[in-house]
C-alpha cells in the first residue's frame, strides 16, 4: 500500500485534488447549515415568546415591539406550565433519589462480594437491557391498576426506579469492580463496619461515576413520554413531556400562539441547563455506555 | 473476611433492588409473552388461550392482498425511516471525521450538534411543528423572504405525495429524526476516531494520502466494530419509533404517518387487545432480535487489531 500511494504522489492529480476540494467545500456547507439548523430554532424561539400573536403573522423577522412578559405569565397559569413542571421535579427526584440509592447498593454488594449467586444475579439484570419496554408495558398496566396505584405519580416512580436499575447496575459494576481490594481491607482492620466501608469510602471514589449515571437517569426520567402517556390521565398529575405534547393543540385552539412559545422556553430551560453544565461528561459516558457495553 | 457481617451487607443491598426489578420489570415482561397467546379484550380478567391464533392473525393482516389493516403501509414507514438513519449515519461519520481533524470551531460543533439528543421526543416534536407551521413557521418565512415562495409549503401536510409515493409529512419526519439522532452517532463515532493510534494516521499521510484517502482506507476499517454497533442501534431506533409521529400527527392514528408502535399503541390501549397488541410486540421483538443479529453477522469483517 505504501509503495503504491508513493508512487502515486509523482502523478499530476488535479482530478482528485479539484474533487477533495469540492467534497471539503460540501462538507463546510453542510456543518454550518446543521449548526444553524439547531441553533437559530432555539434563538428564534425565545424571541417569538416574547412576541403577540399579531406579530408573529406580520413581522416574522422584527423583534418585539414591547417585550409581552404577559405570555409567560398565561403559560404559567392557563397552559398549566407551572403544574407540568412542579410534577416533573417530583417525580424525576424521587425516582433519582431511588435509583441512585438502591443502583449504587446493588453494585456495590455485586461488585465487591463474593457470594453464590452473585453472578446469577448480575445477568438477571443484565439480561433485561435486550428485552425492550414494550413487552412488558400491558401486564405493568394492569399490575399497577390491581395495586390501586395506576395514573398517580407513585406508579410512575416505581416503574422510573424498577426500569432504570440494570443500567445503573451495569454502569456503577464496572466503576466499583476497578477499586482495590485492599481499601475495604484496611477501612475494616481499623474498626470500620462494611456500610461504614460502603458509605464513607466506595461512594465518594466512585463520585465521578454516580455524577454521570445520575445525568444520565436524570435525563431518561425526566423525558420518559410512554408510561406516563398510558398511564396518567389527569391533567393535574401530567408531566412535562405529556404537557409539551399538548402544548401546540392547546395553543392552536386558543389561538394563543405567545404562550406557546413562552410555555415551550420554560419547559426547555431545566433540560437546557443541565446540558450548559453536563455536556462534557454526558458526551464521555454516552461513549462508555454504548461502546464498551 | 467475617462471614456473618458480608450477610448483613448483602441482603439489605441486593433484596430490595431484585424486588422491586423483578414485580415490575421482569414478570410483567415473561407474562407480556405469555399474554400473546391468549385472547384477551377489555378491562375484564376473561382469558382464553388461543395457541398462535394472535399470530396468525398478524400474519393474516399482514398479507391481506387489500392491506386493510395498512400494516404494510406502517412497515414501508419504518423502513423508510431506517433509510433516513442509514443516512444519518453516513452523515455522522463525515461529520466526526471532520471534526475530529480538530478545524476552527470543533468544540462549538461537537456541543451543539449534540444538543437535541438531550431533548424529549415531545420538545422535538412540538418544536418543528413551531418550525414548520405552514403560516407562522420558521422554514416558510425564510423562504418566502428569499424569494422562493412557491417552496413555503406545509411541510408537516400528509396529503401531498412525494416521490416513491410517501407524503411531505413522512419526509419531514425523517429528517426531524435526522436533526434527533445526528450528534449521538457523531459522539460515538467521534470517540472511536480518537482511539485510533496517531502513528497510523501520520503513516499513511507521510505515503503520501490525502485525508480523503485515510478516511476510506485507515479510518473506516479500524472502526468498522462502531458502524456496527451503530447500524444495530438504527434498526431498533427504526422498528421502535412512536412518540415522534404520535406526537407531530395530533396523537391521532393516521395512515400515513403511523408506524408499526402506533399501531400496536391503538391495539393495546384504545381498542384494548391486550393479546393481540402483546402479539406485535413479540414479533417485532423478535425481528429487531433477527435484524440485529444478521446485520452482525452480514458486516462480519477480519478485526483490526491495533
Amino acid at each position: 500500500m505504501g509503495i503504491q500511494l508513493a508512487g502515486s504522489k509523482n502523478r499530476p492529480r488535479t482530478w482528485q485534488n479539484l474533487l477533495g476540494k469540492v467534497a471539503w467545500v460540501i462538507v463546510q456547507v453542510f456543518l454550518w447549515v446543521f449548526f444553524i439548523s439547531v441553533v437559530f430554532p432555539m434563538i428564534w424561539t425565545l424571541i417569538t415568546s416574547l412576541k403577540t400573536s399579531r406579530e408573529l403573522f406580520a413581522s416574522p423577522w422584527a423583534l418585539p415591539k414591547v417585550p409581552q412578559w404577559d405570555n409567560y405569565v398565561r403559560a404559567w397559569n392557563k397552559i398549566h406550565v407551572g403544574t407540568y413542571l412542579f410534577n416533573s421535579v417530583k417525580v424525576t427526584a424521587l425516582s433519582l433519589f431511588f435509583i441512585m440509592a438502591l443502583g449504587s447498593m446493588l453494585a456495590y454488594a455485586l461488585a465487591r462480594f463474593d457470594f453464590p449467586g452473585n453472578k446469577v444475579i448480575y445477568f438477571y439484570f443484565i439480561s433485561a437491557m435486550m428485552i425492550p419496554g414494550w413487552l412488558g408495558y400491558i401486564p405493568a398496566w394492569f399490575l399497577l391498576r390491581d395495586m390501586g396505584i395506576l395514573g398517580t405519580h407513585l406508579g410512575l416512580i416505581v416503574m422510573y426506579t424498577a426500569r432504570s436499575l440494570p443500567f445503573t447496575m451495569f454502569f456503577l459494576y464496572a466503576f466499583f469492580k476497578t477499586l482495590p481490594k485492599e481499601l475495604e481491607e484496611s477501612a475494616i482492620i481499623d474498626g470500620a463496619s462494611l456500610i461504614g466501608v460502603y458509605w464513607r469510602i466506595m461512594m465518594p471514589l466512585a463520585k465521578s461515576g454516580l455524577l454521570t449515571i445520575a445525568i444520565f437517569n436524570f435525563l431518561g426520567v425526566w423525558n420518559e413520554y410512554f408510561w406516563a402517556l398510558v398511564t396518567i390521565s389527569e391533567d393535574k398529575l401530567k408531566t412535562l413531556p405529556l404537557g409539551m405534547a399538548n402544548l401546540y393543540e392547546i395553543a392552536h385552539y386558543a389561538t394563543d400562539w405567545g404562550a406557546m412559545f413562552a410555555g415551550f422556553i420554560i419547559m426547555l430551560l431545566p433540560t437546557f441547563t443541565v446540558y450548559a453544565i453536563f455536556q462534557n461528561r454526558l458526551t464521555q459516558g454516552i461513549t462508555v455506555g454504548a461502546l464498551k457495553g | 473476611m467475617l462471614r456473618r457481617e458480608k450477610w448483613k451487607l448483602i441482603i439489605p443491598f441486593v433484596l430490595p433492588s431484585l424486588l422491586l426489578f423483578s414485580v415490575f420489570v421482569m414478570y410483567p415482561s415473561i407474562r407480556g409473552l405469555y399474554i400473546s397467546f391468549f385472547h384477551w379484550k377489555g378491562l375484564s380478567k376473561n382469558m382464553k388461550f388461543v395457541g398462535f391464533y394472535n399470530f396468525v392473525k398478524l400474519w393474516k393482516e399482514l398479507t391481506d392482498p387489500e392491506d386493510f389493516y395498512h400494516l404494510r403501509l406502517y412497515l414501508s414507514h419504518n423502513l423508510f425511516l431506517f433509510v433516513f438513519s442509514l443516512l444519518t449515519i453516513a452523515l455522522a461519520l463525515t461529520v466526526a471525521y471532520v471534526i475530529s481533524n480538530k478545524p476552527k470551531g470543533a468544540n462549538l460543533f461537537r456541543v451543539t450538534y449534540f444538543f437535541p439528543n438531550v431533548l424529549s421526543t415531545a420538545a422535538i416534536a412540538v418544536l418543528w411543528s413551531m418550525v414548520l407551521n405552514p403560516s407562522f413557521g420558521l422554514v416558510n418565512n425564510i423562504l418566502r423572504s428569499i424569494g422562493l415562495e412557491e417552496f413555503a409549503i406545509p411541510w408537516l401536510s400528509l396529503q401531498k405525495d412525494w416521490p416513491l409515493g410517501f407524503k411531505v409529512g413522512l419526509y419531514s419526519v425523517g429528517f426531524i429524526s435526522m436533526w434527533g439522532g445526528l450528534g449521538w452517532y457523531m459522539i460515538l463515532f467521534l470517540a472511536s476516531i480518537q482511539n485510533i493510534p496517531q502513528e497510523l494516521i501520520e503513516a499513511a499521510m507521510i505515503d503520501g494520502a490525502t485525508k480523503a484517502r485515510v478516511f476510506f482506507s485507515v479510518t473506516i476499517p479500524l472502526i468498522w466494530e462502531t458502524i456496527r454497533t451503530v447500524l444495530i442501534f438504527a434498526v431498533i431506533g427504526a422498528l421502535n419509533q412512536f412518540a415522534l409521529v404520535y406526537i407531530l400527527f395530533e396523537q391521532q392514528p393516521n395512515k400515513h404517518s403511523d408506524m408499526i408502535m402506533n399501531y400496536y399503541y391503538w391495539q393495546a390501549f384504545t381498542q384494548r387487545n391486550w393479546g393481540y397488541a402483546a402479539a406485535i410486540v413479540v414479533v417485532i421483538f423478535v425481528v429487531t432480535l433477527l435484524g440485529s443479529i444478521f446485520t452482525f453477522r452480514f458486516m462480519e469483517r477480519e478485526t483490526v487489531q491495533y
